[in-house]
């Protein structure tokens, strides 16, 4: 197993938040290919998001994920709005946001940095592109950044 | 004796008066020695006619000669032998008495010819000052039922001086159509009510217009005893008024026509002389609009704006421009484009302001439509394209992903159709993008400015820099000049052109050389190769959207580059066109304008 620098030698889980259920077979295609162990949950709108992240209902059991793949165009509720929550939530503003959508507009870019995005990533149209990117998410986040520690114990 | 002073008026020019008094003193004195041996005495009261007429024909001095000449006379007389004997002693007393009475007599008389001559030439004064002022006058005696008319009267009426007048005579006079009226107006006239009119006659077939005023007296109990009018001929007047009112019909025809009012007002802006063009059009009247009082006829919600500028252009003394709505004189309201500039004089100040207002209501409708029109189609285009991106991005990673795991593990029919499928992926990809940078052209690009060419097409080589490289392409050009272009659009234009030339090369080493020259007032820039160059009947075809020439494995590409170009050059008001020959090369050529 890689090197990760995880304390506590745990599967990463990583929350993805995605509407289009082609694309989140995609990432999850490229994702499992890597050697660095991640569990992967999927939500697909900001409703359920913000459910799983605060244990509602049927998520009442939900781990709370290391890192969260948002993509900004949601059912429901948007993804700014479900970005700007968490990031207004004491309890989960500490969890990275990796902003991965198609818009590659200035204006979302800004704003999502505004309401503070980790990082802003766009979808690159090119399958090869696109596996690149996972990539270096999985390399830059999950094994050369250091992640806060989860309070997974809690 | 009346008729005989007439007769004697009119012989005076002819005799000088002392002549003509002696005349008369010998007629007296042939007279009375006539009638000597008849009447008692030696009457001097002969020779007093003589002298009076000579008073009153010559005035005073003639009346003295005549006094004197008489008195000689008198003195004088004929004896029996024909001999002139003079008896003064005997005759003096009655001599002297003769003398005073006739010098009384001559100095009344000579009085009265003066009278009489001033009062000729009141006569005669007062005639021509009524032709002068072609105003006749009139008066009527009720008691005498008379009723008199001037010369000048007698002229306008164009009435023969001896017709005897008669209000039935004047009434026939007047325009048919204007009859009743008069009528009426005297009528009430008779009843006290002022007279003061304009009617038509007719003259000898002729129209005339007048003025008719007139005063009338009545006794105490009411009734008329005497009037005196006037009657001015006011033909003229009435015609410039005519011709004045013709020229405000035309001004407001004209208006409409060319939706063009022309205004004028003093150096501190406000308007001061009349503006008929500006009133005709809004309906107001000239006390409304003076001063600032043109401004009532704007929108409301334009009035202040306009005020602002206009104010501030009066008080910079600079050229005044402004748009606004004005309210036409049946309410509705239309955009107007004003314009205006200072009028200088001698010593640089101020005279008055000059310009015009056109009405812009059909151009702005226009531009409203267009505005709408490119927005709804950008907005289309925009999302389309947008839109169309998902979806492909969706099939071209799949089957992508396809390629990745599969190829090879299924048959070899799979792969050739997963190859396919991932081509015509890619290069719908390639269509949509494009298409989205086709229409993205001519849309709102920040800053036209001014371009330096020579470092647009810098930065297009260094783009290029691995085609450069892999095909040997030697590049130069001539020194570029700074074209008022959009650097964007320059930058996607050579490139466009440029790679073109690389891309479709011969056998040798592509060389491309950019050139530039200036024809009047556009700037010709042309981008040769020694490429394959292109059959001389699809010239006009390549610059169509998404043409191509050749088969997709020899040459790649969507066709859109060409055509990206041609836009581009067109919306900056330039043309593009191509000289070639195949097997030899193409040169493009397109204009700028020098800005």
């Amino acid at each position: 197993m890689a090197e990760n620098n995880n304390n506590n030698m745990h599967p990463i889980e990583i929350l993805l938040v995605e509407d289009s259920p082609s694309d989140v077979r995609l990432t999850l295609e490229t994702l499992k290919d890597e050697k660095i162990s991640n569990l992967i949950h999927v939500v697909s709108d900001g409703e359920e998001a913000l459910a799983f992240l605060r244990r509602e209902g049927k998520y009442s059991n939900a781990v709370r994920p290391d890192m969260i793949l948002l993509d900004l165009n949601l059912p429901k509720v948007d993804g700014r709005q479900v970005l700007k929550e968490i990031k207004s939530d004491d309890k989960l503003k500490t969890i990275p946001v990796v902003v991965l959508t198609v818009s590659r507009s200035e204006e979302d870019i800004l704003k999502s940095y505004k309401l503070h995005a980790n990082c802003y990533i766009t979808k690159p149209v090119d399958l090869v592109q696109f596996q690149k990117v996972a990539k270096s998410i999985q390399e830059f986040w999950l094994t050369i950044v250091k992640l806060p520690p989860n309070g997974r114990k809690v | 004796m009346a008729d005989q002073i007439r007769r004697k008026n009119r012989i005076i020019p002819i005799l000088s008066p002392v002549i003509f008094s002696l005349a008369l003193v010998v007629i007296a004195a042939t007279i009375r020695a006539a009638l000597l041996p008849t009447l008692y005495g030696a009457p001097y009261i002969i020779f007093v006619p003589a002298v009076i007429i000579s008073a009153l024909a010559g005035g005073l001095l003639t009346g003295l000669l005549a006094t004197a000449c008489s008195s000689i006379a008198a003195l004088a007389s004929l004896d029996p032998a024909g001999q002139i004997q003079f008896d003064i002693p005997g005759r003096l007393p009655g001599i002297v008495t003769f003398v005073v009475t006739s010098i009384i007599s001559v100095i009344i008389c000579s009085r009265l010819r003066d009278s009489r001559k001033r009062l000729r030439q009141i006569e005669v004064d007062l005639n021509r000052a009524q032709e002068v002022a072609h105003t006749g006058s009139w008066r009527l005696d009720v008691n005498k039922n008379e009723l008199t008319w001037s010369d000048e009267n007698h002229r306008i009426f164009n009435i023969p001086k001896e017709t005897p007048m008669t209000y039935e005579t004047f009434l026939s006079r007047v325009h048919p159509d204007d009859r009743e009226y008069v009528d009426k107006r005297w009528k009430a006239a008779l009843a006290g009510e002022p007279y003061d009119i304009e009617h038509r006659i007719v003259v000898d077939g002729s129209l005339k217009w007048v003025r008719e005023k007139a005063y009338l007296e009545f006794d105490k109990n009411g009734k008329l005893f005497g009037g005196f009018g006037t009657t001015q001929d006011v033909t003229d007047q009435k015609l410039a008024e005519e011709a004045l009112r013709a020229s405000y019909g035309r001004y407001r025809s004209f208006v409409e026509v060319t939706g063009q009012l022309g205004w004028i007002t003093n150096a501190q802006g406000e308007v001061e002389e009349d503006m008929p063009a500006w009133r005709e059009y809004t309906g107001q009247t000239y006390e409304e609009i003076k001063g600032w009082g043109w401004t009532r006829a704007i929108h409301p919600d334009d009035i202040e704006r306009t005020k602002e500028i206009w104010s501030k252009a009066v008080k910079e003394k600079t050229k005044y421009e402004a748009d606004y709505r004005i309210r036409r004189h049946d309410g509705v309201y239309r955009y107007f484009l004003a314009r205006g500039v200072p009028v200088f004089k001698e010593d640089g100040s101020v005279r008055e302001w000059v310009g015009t207002c056109i009405d812009i209501t059909e151009r702005k409708k226009a531009e409203d439509e267009i505005r709408r029109v490119c927005e709804s189609l950008e907005q289309f285009s925009y999302v389309a394209a947008h839109d169309l991106q998902e979806p492909l991005r969706t099939m071209s990673s799949y089957s992508q992903l396809l390629e990745q795991r599969y190829k090879g593990k299924l048959d070899s029919d799979a792969d050739d159709f997963i190859n396919y499928i991932v081509e015509g992926a890619k290069r719908l990809q390639k269509l949509i993008t494009d298409l989205l940078a086709y229409s993205r052209i001519g849309g709102p690009e920040p800053g036209m400015g001014e371009t330096d060419c020579n470092s647009v097409l810098g930065k297009v080589i260094y783009s290029l820099s691995s085609a450069i490289e892999e095909n040997g392409a030697v590049i130069t050009h001539d020194a570029l000049p700074i074209s008022a272009c959009n650097e964007n659009y320059f930058f996607q234009l050579f490139q466009n052109l440029v790679s073109n030339a690389i891309k479709f090369r011969g056998k040798d080493f592509p060389r491309i050389h950019i050139g530039v020259s200036r024809h009047g007032y556009e700037w010709v820039f042309s981008v040769r190769d020694n490429g394959i160059g292109i059959d001389a009947k699809y010239k006009d075809r390549i610059f169509q959207i998404f043409q191509r020439l050749h088969g997709r494995d020899k040459y790649p590409g969507t066709g859109i580059g060409l055509s990206i170009c041609k836009k581009i050059v067109e919306a900056h008001g330039g043309r593009i066109w191509v000289e070639s020959e195949l097997g030899k090369g193409s040169t493009f050529y397109f204009t700028m304008l020098v800005e």
